[in-house]
């Protein structure tokens, strides 16, 4: 990085970085949309209309129309309100499972870059997590914990830990050489202090970055982990979960399966853009 | 080798937090308490944690991962099986979909701006997000159920089969499917980063035909971050060989592996993700070899 003239430039300030961020339509869209999504998790209860887990089986397999706009599933329940009360369970999953990834990830990074004695072990365990597929790392978690969301959660959770880690420890070590920081250590100021007066402000941003791309694929990962059986039990309304059970249905009634996929790919898409305009409003040097 | 020592010490303790008694499972819930208890020390389970583990490995070093509680077949022989479907899948789909991906970045990062340019790029950031069930799902319902020109599910075949080929398309159209934006927009911006080179420039000063100039000089020197994503990738075709072979009633690993999760057949769990970590980790240390290829300035010692 450093043999980059363009590292030589300081890096954007806040109020740069939120401009530049309102102004790409692309990541505002994104934004707008989980805005919206995050109001309907809210208020679930008053968006949908009807019972998301009630079984109706007069009703089953019916296809769009005025009273189930989205259909209803073999049990005759009402698709749309699934799917509404399924962006609860997908927000939860992402923001759970991001949140076990950060906080561990990022301590035992802040840790790894800051202690030399501890970076070759923390380095290690972190390698050998990294030397399994996301999802085959989940599933073996999956395995041990037993199926079920909230062990998904934490599967995947785990998962995401290692790069985080990775993140944080080389911001770490490339910010505790600079001189801001010798300067504060001449000075006297704590490891404690340092850390968090210096270090954590100035390695914010990449994690901001990825920690909003990796709530796209914890979504996206916890989603498959039901569809495959090994997340949310029925009746609980879960996307994932739902593209399996209109699975086999796939021949004649097609809308069981797709309605939930599209409401996972808007969420993903949502994350991806977002994460996207953040990645190039906080490190301009990145985009074109 | 190192990782792989940690990777496999990893699954064992996993699966051995687990709770539930592996004797009991075989036994049957209503096996009087000496025969459970008989099994466990056949098995060994009576043993300290790291004892088993040595075992296990000192077995696993010579082929065997030991017998499926449910099928009593040796867990080698299950996986090796559903190794070479899995592996079958995964190269199928892989060179697919390089073949699409690569093409489209270069293209797009040469006609930058134009139609094709923005089309192709809006189209990769919407292809980012689709699940993969859902790729597959609609895979099955355009090209099996409405068309009908393809098989819905199962292996035809050995590949050099027709019907083995037959029964390849749609699973390997749809895990290749997931790679392709991924692959496009990092071939299109690993592209346009060397094009903005001195060595570009200087290539166009002499003269050079700007065909040449993106094959010989554009090109070459932007496949090495290429070459690490197609690298990481296959942990991606991996974890997406189990979603595809589900779909797909596809024999392979992944299938096998969410299977005996179900089940609870814990060695053949420990033997299939153990597999895919070892098979995982070696394609990276030939995408690294790779890279000494491509690069003459990376060496190693």
């Amino acid at each position: 990085m450093a043999d980059r003239p363009t590292s030589a430039l300081p890096p954007p300030s806040r109020a740069d970085a939120w401009r530049r961020l309102r102004r790409d339509r692309a990541s505002v869209a994104g934004a707008g949309c989980l805005a919206a999504l995050i109001l309907v998790a809210v208020f679930a209860p008053a968006v949908a209309p009807y019972d998301p887990i009630k079984v109706a089986m007069r009703e089953r397999l019916q296809r769009p129309s005025a009273a189930h706009w989205l259909g209803t599933d073999q049990f005759g329940r009402d698709i749309l309100s699934r799917i509404v009360y399924g962006t609860r369970v997908s927000l939860s999953v992402g923001l759970i499972a991001v949140g076990i990834g950060l906080g561990f990830g990022a301590t035992l990074g802040l840790i790894a870059g800051f202690s030399p004695r501890l970076d070759y072990p923390i380095t290690a365990v972190m390698d050998v997590l990294l030397s399994f597929p996301q999802i085959l790392l989940a599933i073996a978690i999956v395995a041990a914990l037993g199926p079920g969301i909230f062990n998904a959660m934490i599967a995947v959770g785990i998962g995401a830990v290692p790069g985080f880690t990775r993140i944080t420890r080389s911001s770490t070590l490339s910010i505790r050489e600079r001189d801001y920081v010798e300067a504060a250590r001449a000075l006297g100021a704590s490891s404690a202090r340092i850390i968090g007066r210096h270090i954590l402000p100035n390695a914010a941003a990449p994690l901001i970055v990825v920690s909003t791309l990796s709530m796209a694929g914890a979504i996206l990962a916890a989603a498959i982990l039901s569809f495959l059986g090994l997340g949310a039990r029925p009746p609980m309304a879960e996307w994932g979960a739902m593209v399996a059970d209109g699975r086999g249905l796939i021949a004649q009634y097609p809308h069981v399966s797709t309605f939930p996929s599209l409401a996972i790919f808007v969420v993903v898409l949502a994350f991806n853009l977002l994460g996207d305009g953040l990645r190039d409003a906080l490190d301009p040097q990145l985009g074109e | 080798m190192p990782t792989i020592l940690g990777a496999s010490l990893l699954v064992f303790l996993i699966l051995h937090l687990v709770p539930g008694d592996p004797a009991t499972i075989i036994a049957g819930p209503t096996a009087p308490a000496d025969v459970v208890e008989n099994i466990r020390t056949q098995l060994g389970l009576d043993r300290p944690v790291l004892i088993q583990y040595g075992r296990y490995l000192a077995h696993a070093l010579q082929g065997d991962l030991g017998r499926s509680l449910l099928t009593r077949r040796q867990v080698s022989d299950e996986v090796a099986g559903a190794f070479l479907n899995t592996f079958e899948l995964v190269i199928a789909a892989r060179v697919w979909s390089l073949l699409i991906g690569i093409p489209i970045g270069v293209v797009a990062a040469v006609k930058r701006r134009s139609l094709f340019d923005k089309l192709s790029m809006v189209t990769a950031l919407l292809g980012l997000s689709l699940p993969i069930f859902w790729i597959g799902l609609m895979a099955i319902w355009l090209f099996a159920v409405q068309l009908g020109w393809f098989p819905i599910s199962g292996r035809g075949g050995p590949l050099w089969s027709l019907a083995g080929l037959h029964h390849l398309v749609l699973p390997a159209l749809t895990l290749g499917g997931v790679q392709v934006p991924a692959l496009a927009r990092l071939t299109r911006s690993s592209i346009l980063e060397a094009l903005g080179q001195d060595y570009v420039r200087t290539a166009r000063a002499k003269g050079l035909a700007e065909r040449l100039v993106i094959a010989k000089h554009a090109l070459r020197n932007a496949l090495l971050p290429v070459v690490t994503v197609i690298g990481l990738q296959f942990a991606g075709l991996l974890g997406g060989a189990v979603v595809t072979e589900t779909i797909f009633s596809w024999p392979g690993l992944g299938r096998l592996a969410v299977t005996a999760i179900l089940t609870r057949d814990f060695p053949v769990v420990q033997g299939t993700i153990l597999v895919s970590a070892v098979t995982f980790v070696t394609i990276n240390l030939l995408v690294d070899c790779l890279y000494a290829v491509l690069d003459p300035r990376i060496k190693y010692r």
